[in-house]
């Protein structure tokens, strides 16, 4: 049933054939390109979005397999094009690619694309709460990204993209462009913060209370939480060293009599909710897949939701595990590795609940259900080697070697790379009104995977027997590691790519999508796909979004479409008792 | 939900509209199709609904400037916390009439924002504009003030970083060669400083400071009178050190003396008569070593020793000079003002972002833009002017008077 062949005509959440005008969907209502560029269609916005978000990839991944070039002998592998040294040259790579790959990518890569796009639909509005402030928000991300690009041709960044103090405040190199770029990318991220609190808990329809909610959107509110919390310390620790590289205000430069530990406080304090401002999105993203291609309820919703608010909390408590070897406190250190322990409370009640969703229930392995199974095996891997970490006197033996380059990667990429394009992959029938090719969709994503595990699982043996991280070069006996890794990172490449291709040519070739291929049952599969500029024809009311009984399968137009109580099932009259979605069946009979 | 219309069902008839929705024909037209009054955004239901996201936005916002302002709060407490008579010492420099007087003018601004809101709401246009009149001045008086007392900082060297008065000198002078000297022709003078010439404007401005009328007379912010003041030729910016002044700690008027002597002969006869310092005039390091004060400078008889020339309300109290600093603080009171320039000048910024938005809201109002039922831009700009209000309120005290 996964094989999809193209059907001619569009069609509704009824399987009834619809006529295309004109302006139906979001996609041609209108023309032009200002008509995007200020559109304040969140649709839209999360579209450009997601085509900024995809470039910068690009360009982040670009930077890693170069390093990971550099890195496949010992000693200059790469020609040295830049900086002082082909040394430099690396410090500047590594720098870029985490720069890049974090502030450009992996924070706004959920949020801003699937959850712009997602959100109102899901919740069953119109747009988000503050339409201008969207837009705002993805100018700001532009203007951030002008920002790197500036750095890029002007004396590039080599601070690692933390920008630890002393050196970032000594280095030559143009930190106050990158800290200026951050600073303007966190506006993005607070904007779009802000929007989705707002709009979660003003724009939610009748029916639907905070329980019926999707877990995405539970998901997304607590990111959001995070993103207003956390980023406005992200904002004045960077104002701060910027304002220390320009006027010489010496709040953390020891030489001015600042402290440099300072900085690492608070750049942790933002940079560890940060991590969750990567992983949560991937959570809510995954909780969807899993339930829909298990056709079953989602197992221990609420718990699944407060663990989405847990982990947000935890995560603004456990900063100082970054700095264990700072020469903070022990008493702190005691402290903050055992709050760090806690956080693997929340993230294994989501993960056993991802499992006792699957548990019997009959699963579809399309490409997002691969991803997101995926999704589930890096993030156990990488949560489970983070205790390693968060146990003090490992972590002195771990720190700042490839086991933590290895960890880092396997939650923050693995997790939300695998959860970003499982979510694409899912929700593109919903965004383009076009299906991609399966097949392809499987190889990719068996690339992608094997070469995923190939770059980073040997990086953890690496990094324990002693690799440091951060280096240009490597004793002999880490040689095979690095080859490894770096072939590994080439078949990452090749399935990327091949992501990308089968995107193409879906958009190109694939045949028309119906309004509900996976038989979801949140929102957004009760309007057509692509939706129109409003979202939807009729204002919808909430359902529970993970009953799929009122869905069966239509061969014809190889999706979902709503149970007709009277043909299909006479007796059936909803689960528990609530409405059925898109009732009353017939259209002349309004809900209002 | 209850205010829309109903929307058309499926199968209706294709509307003539080109652009309104089609889907199967749904009523919904395009954005300037409106189903309310005209403030009311196509994407909300009600005003009412449209009013509580405005505002729930805004609250979430001023959080977000909450968490900004926190992490400066922050590093003021741990810097605080560290390196305590640096904070005790430099919060004499700061005004706190000047202070005080921009704590009440932004307090009043705030309740002029407050009955802006209500006008609006009651729909008194004039009072409306008059009101949002009257807090934008608040704003200006506010920054007004704001440079009167920076400028008084920057003219007295007062600065954050190497450009402060009490930066270590050899530091200093070893960031003059990279910046200034090394720009220099042969036969101009080399920038440099003495510590014979630090210390002279230091208690220079110790005398001014803590016993001139305690502050700074704000309407010539510049002027220092005669008997705290040296020419600058002088003392500061002079071509290196000729003659090394006889101790690093001495009583006020021995390095003017003979700084000034070495500096310029002929201006000797003028300048010769010691400077009539009130004061800290009798304080020499002998004083320090007395038993009065502990081995690292800091008086151990808290509250009752009396400073020889101190002012009789700072009498009463004793607080750091620049002879009682521990050593390792005095090459750290730079730190003071880079934290006093970085809270100020943010919450400054924030305030100038406030004018900005009440400008707007004041062309909005004179257009008859607001009303009873569309009021939401004053109250959210109210929010934010009242949140940028209450930092100065913990701004104030934190840095003016506490001690």
């Amino acid at each position: 049933m996964s094989v999809l062949s193209p059907t001619p005509t569009p069609t509704d959440i009824f399987g009834k054939p619809r006529d295309v005008k004109p302006g139906d969907d979001y996609i041609n209502h209108s023309k032009g390109l200002m008509s995007w560029l200020l559109t304040l269609d969140h649709k839209r916005i999360g579209l450009m979005y997601m085509g900024g978000v995809c470039l910068t990839f690009l360009l982040g991944g670009v930077f890693a397999v170069l390093l990971r070039t550099e890195l496949i002998w010992g000693g200059q592998t790469l020609p040295h094009v830049f900086g002082n040294s082909w040394e430099s040259q690396y410090n500047q790579m590594f720098t870029l690619h985490g720069a890049v790959m974090t502030f450009l990518f992996i924070i706004p890569a959920i949020p801003a694309v699937i959850g712009n796009f997602a959100l109102p639909l899901m919740l069953g509005a119109k747009d988000v709460a503050f339409p201008r402030l969207n837009l705002m928000s993805l100018y700001c991300w532009f203007g951030g990204a002008v920002f790197f690009v500036w750095v890029l041709v002007s004396g590039g960044l080599d601070t690692g993209w933390t920008f630890y103090t002393p050196y970032s405040t000594t280095t030559s190199t143009n930190v106050p462009a990158a800290t200026l770029g951050a600073f303007v990318l966190g506006f993005s991220s607070i904007l779009t913060g802000v929007n989705f609190i707002a709009s979660i808990h003003m724009l939610r329809p009748r029916d639907m209370g905070w329980f019926k909610m999707p877990l995405l959107m539970w998901a997304l509110y607590a990111t959001a939480v995070i993103q207003i919390l956390a980023t406005p310390v992200l904002a004045i620790t960077l104002l701060l060293l910027f304002a220390e590289r320009i006027m010489q205000i010496g709040i953390f430069d020891p030489a001015l009599g600042g402290d440099p530990v300072l900085f690492q406080h608070f750049f942790w304090f933002y940079s560890h909710p940060a991590v969750y401002i990567m992983i949560l999105p991937a959570l809510g993203v995954t909780s969807e897949i899993i339930s829909v291609f298990s056709r079953k309820h989602i197992f221990g919703y609420k718990f699944i939701a407060f663990s989405s608010i847990a982990i947000a909390l935890f995560g603004f408590i456990v900063w100082g595990h970054h700095m264990f070897t700072s020469g903070q406190s022990v008493y702190i250190n005691a402290l903050f590795s055992l709050l760090t322990m806690s956080v693997a409370i929340p993230s294994a009640i989501k993960v056993f609940n991802w499992l006792a969703t699957m548990w019997r229930g009959s699963i579809r392995l399309d490409t997002p259900m691969l991803y997101a199974m995926g999704f589930i095996w890096l993030f156990t891997i990488g949560g489970l080697t983070g205790l390693f970490l968060a146990t003090l006197n490992t972590d002195i033996h771990f720190h700042d070697t490839y086991f933590v380059v290895a960890h880092f990667h396997y939650v923050m990429v693995g997790s939300t790379l695998f959860a970003f394009l499982g979510g694409m992959y899912h929700w593109f029938p919903k965004m383009f009104g076009k299906m991609y090719d399966e097949r392809h969709g499987k190889i990719a994503w068996t690339l992608t995977f094997i070469g995923f595990n190939l770059t980073f699982f040997i990086q953890f043996i690496a990094g324990s027997r002693g690799m440091p991280r951060r280096y240009a070069d490597f004793l002999p006996q880490f040689h095979w590691y690095h080859v490894i890794s770096t072939l590994g990172s080439y078949v990452l490449a090749v399935g990327l790519f091949w992501v990308l291709y089968n995107w193409i040519q879906g958009l190109r070739k694939g045949p028309q999508a119906p309004a509900n291929p996976w038989g979801g049952n949140s929102l957004e599969w009760h309007t057509n796909s692509p939706p129109p500029h409003l979202n939807f024809d009729r204002d919808p009311h909430g359902v529970d979004p993970y009953r799929y009984d009122d869905w069966k399968w239509d061969e014809s137009i190889q999706g979902y479409v709503i149970r007709d109580p009277e043909k299909d099932d006479p007796a059936y009259t909803g689960a528990d008792g609530d409405p059925l979605p898109g009732e009353p069946a017939t259209p002349a009979e309004s809900h209002h | 939900m209850s205010d829309h219309e109903p929307p058309a069902p499926q199968d209706a008839p294709e509307t003539p509209d080109p652009h309104a929705q089609g889907g199967g024909g749904s009523a919904h037209g395009h954005d300037h199709e409106h189903h309310g009054p005209d403030h009311l955004a196509h994407h909300f239901d009600s005003l009412e609904q449209q009013t509580e996201a405005n505002k729930l936005g805004m609250w979430a916002c001023l959080v977000t400037e909450v968490l900004m302002f926190g992490g400066l709060f922050l590093a003021y407490a741990v810097y605080r916390a560290n390196h305590f008579p640096v904070f005790e010492y430099c919060h004499w420099f700061l005004d706190t009439k000047l202070g005080a007087i921009n704590t009440v003018v932004l307090l009043a601004s705030s309740l002029t924002m407050a009955l802006g809101v209500r006008a609006a709401q009651l729909g008194q246009q004039k009072l409306l504009l008059v009101m949002l009149i009257a807090t934008f001045m608040g704003g200006v008086g506010f920054m007004g003030i704001k440079s009167v007392e920076y400028s008084s900082k920057f003219s007295h060297e007062l600065w954050w970083g190497q450009g402060n008065l009490y930066y270590p000198v050899a530091k200093k002078n070893a960031y003059y060669d990279k910046t200034v000297n090394e720009n220099l022709g042969p036969d101009q003078p080399r920038q440099a400083w003495t510590e014979a010439d630090r210390t002279y404007r230091i208690y220079e401005l110790e005398n001014y400071y803590f016993n001139y009328k305690k502050g700074v007379d704000w309407f010539t912010p510049h002027y220092i009178p005669p008997e705290y003041r040296v020419d600058p030729k002088d003392y500061a910016y002079h071509g290196g050190p000729a003659d090394p002044p006889p101790a690093p700690a001495v009583s006020v008027t021995a390095p003017s003396a003979s700084a000034r002597a070495a500096a310029d002969p002929q201006d000797d006869a003028q300048h010769a008569a010691p400077q009539p310092v009130v004061g800290l005039a009798g304080m020499t390091s002998s004083d320090i070593g007395s038993p009065a004060y502990g081995p690292s400078g800091v008086s151990t008889a808290l509250g009752d020793v009396a400073i020889e020339g101190l002012e009789p309300d700072h009498g009463h109290r004793t607080h750091y000079t620049w002879d009682t600093l521990p050593e390792a603080e005095r090459e750290r009171v730079h730190i003071f003002f880079q934290i006093y320039y970085a809270m100020t000048g943010l919450h400054g910024i924030h305030v100038v972002v406030g004018m900005g938005l009440i400008g707007w809201l004041i062309f909005r109002a004179a257009a008859g833009a607001f009303g009873p039922t569309n009021f939401d831009a004053v109250e959210i700009v109210g929010l934010y002017w009242h949140l940028v209000d209450l930092i100065w309120i913990f701004l104030f005290p934190l840095l003016y008077l506490i001690h």
